[in-house]
């Protein structure tokens, strides 16, 4: 670890853009996660201590729904910046998948397991971030089927049996189970426990983090920002 | 009305002590007397004038037996529905279990389905259903599966009724009230056939693909069939995921204790 500077060298890793919608993202989940979890575990006092909370059974389905437009809406927007604005289409390149991501993740486990001496080198998002990234983004897409069937119940059943949509229900609250357990160990694990951030790695609120950290966790990111002159 | 003068709490003739008629003014036909309303029925109309039995006695107005035919005289219609039914059934073939009027409404104490102290009220009718078919020991008798109560309290309409919906389905919503028949009778509102119409009811354009699958449904059981397996599927995923992510978590602490001791 490097001594301390009072002023360390920091730079933006989450521009206001995305800390907006990482916020929003956080706030809407959550929202879902509660009065979705409220109706799942209907029949144990925190459930039903919830579904009370959020002003019945009725009001608990109209609160999930409204969340459940807003993080359409949130989607369709971040699928547009992603695509088509100059930093998104950046950011896209960075966070994109390749064959190096999975051949990073078997290096990481065999240096962790003692069998290779050096821990791989991550660019600006190693597969730690990817993973995230993708698996939110695809299991959020997968509910948001999901969700639209069980809403739409009846127009669903036009075209489907009663069967697909009791296994719909069941697929949806494990899907949200699902996410909620990546979410506690993964995201947990990476942004707050991590030695090399605990309690928080603060660029969510700041934008920023500090430059000696990049070094040391994202290194082939530093070496390209020497090389772009910005450090 | 004179047979307060005796059968009341207290009363020194000797006559059965009854606080019934106390609830009786409470009931929507006391209260229709009291309203004026010189239709709806006194004691004698029920209990009969110069042939009071007691209920126990299957020969009295009111028994098990007979109150149906009792009731009937003013709710002729219902009585009608109601005689063909698998209840109005039973009881004429003289089925102690099964019940008549009064083993869903109660006795003095009847009031109207809309009115929240009715035990035929929305959001009671479940539990009341439930006293005889969650009970394995009246059931088993009759070869009836008891898991439909708890499987109806699982499902969506179940889990908003008991935190109070009065709009969602509860069992007489599918089943019918006086008129409810078992699914194989072509004329019951369960019955495959008929089930896009029953749906119908609350979901407009209902069709026969509500009636594919299972309706009470556990998933948590074997019965429920595929529904069962991928519900067991998702529980093993979930402990999976859990545990690899648990696993990644140490391995990964312990890769970086490793690389903080060399100093790196």
């Amino acid at each position: 670890m490097s001594a301390k500077s009072p002023d360390p060298v920091c730079i933006v890793r989450m521009s206001l853009m995305f800390r907006i919608q990482h916020i929003l993202l956080m706030v809407t989940l959550l929202v879902l996660a509660v009065t979705g979890f409220a109706l799942m575990y209907h029949e144990n006092w925190l459930g039903r201590t919830l579904i009370q909370l959020e002003g019945g059974v009725l009001f608990r389905g109209f609160v999930h729904r409204a969340a459940a437009i807003f993080l359409l809406a949130q989607m369709v927007f971040h699928a547009y910046y992603m695509l088509f604005s100059g930093e998104g289409k950046r950011e896209l390149r960075e966070v994109m998948l390749r064959r190096q991501d999975f051949d990073d993740f078997l290096q990481a486990i065999r240096y962790n397991l003692g069998t290779v001496t050096d821990y791989p080198r991550f660019g600006k998002y190693g597969y730690k971030e990817k993973f995230q990234y993708w698996g939110a983004t695809g299991g959020i897409f997968l509910i948001s089927i999901s969700g639209v069937f069980l809403w739409a119940e009846t127009f669903s059943m036009r075209f489907l049996p009663k069967l697909f949509l009791d296994l719909t229900l069941i697929v949806h609250g494990y899907q949200g189970l699902l996410a909620f357990v990546i979410l506690l160990f993964w995201h947990m694990y990476n942004e707050h426990l991590h030695p090399s951030v605990f309690p928080m790695n603060k660029s969510w609120l700041t934008g920023k983090v500090e430059a000696e950290w990049i070094r040391q966790e994202h290194p082939l990111e530093y070496e390209k920002l020497k090389q772009e002159g910005v450090l | 009305m004179t047979c307060t003068h005796c059968h009341y709490k207290g009363n020194a003739e000797g006559a059965p002590q009854s606080d019934s008629y106390l609830a009786y003014f409470d009931s929507v036909h006391g209260k229709a007397i009291a309203q004026g309303n010189v239709k709806a029925p006194l004691c004698q109309d029920c209990h009969g004038s110069h042939s009071i039995l007691k209920a126990k006695n299957e020969r009295a107005a009111v028994s098990q037996h007979n109150v149906a035919e009792t009731c009937g005289r003013c709710h002729i219609q219902i009585y009608a529905q109601y005689k063909t039914s698998i209840h109005g059934v039973a009881v004429a073939k003289g089925i102690k279990e099964a019940p008549s009027c009064t083993g869903c409404h109660g006795e003095h104490t009847i009031y109207g389905p809309k009115d929240p102290k009715s035990t035929v009220y929305a959001t009671h009718v479940a539990d009341q259903c439930s006293k005889c078919h969650g009970s394995i020991s009246i059931m088993s008798k009759f070869g009836i599966e008891t898991e439909q109560v708890a499987t109806y309290k699982e499902s969506f309409h179940g889990v908003a009724n008991q935190f109070g919906s009065r709009t969602v389905a509860n069992c007489s919503s599918c089943h019918g009230t006086h008129e409810i028949r078992p699914p194989q009778d072509p004329l019951s509102s369960v019955n495959p056939k008929n089930v896009p119409k029953t749906c119908g009811k609350c979901h407009p354009g209902a069709n026969p693909n509500f009636a594919v699958g299972k309706m009470h449904i556990d998933a948590k059981k074997k019965e429920a069939g595929i529904v069962y397996y991928v519900a067991s599927f998702f529980k093993y995923l979930t402990i999976g995921t859990m545990l690899a992510l648990i696993a990644h978590i140490f391995l990964d602490m312990y890769g970086r204790s490793k690389r903080l001791r060399a100093g790196k």
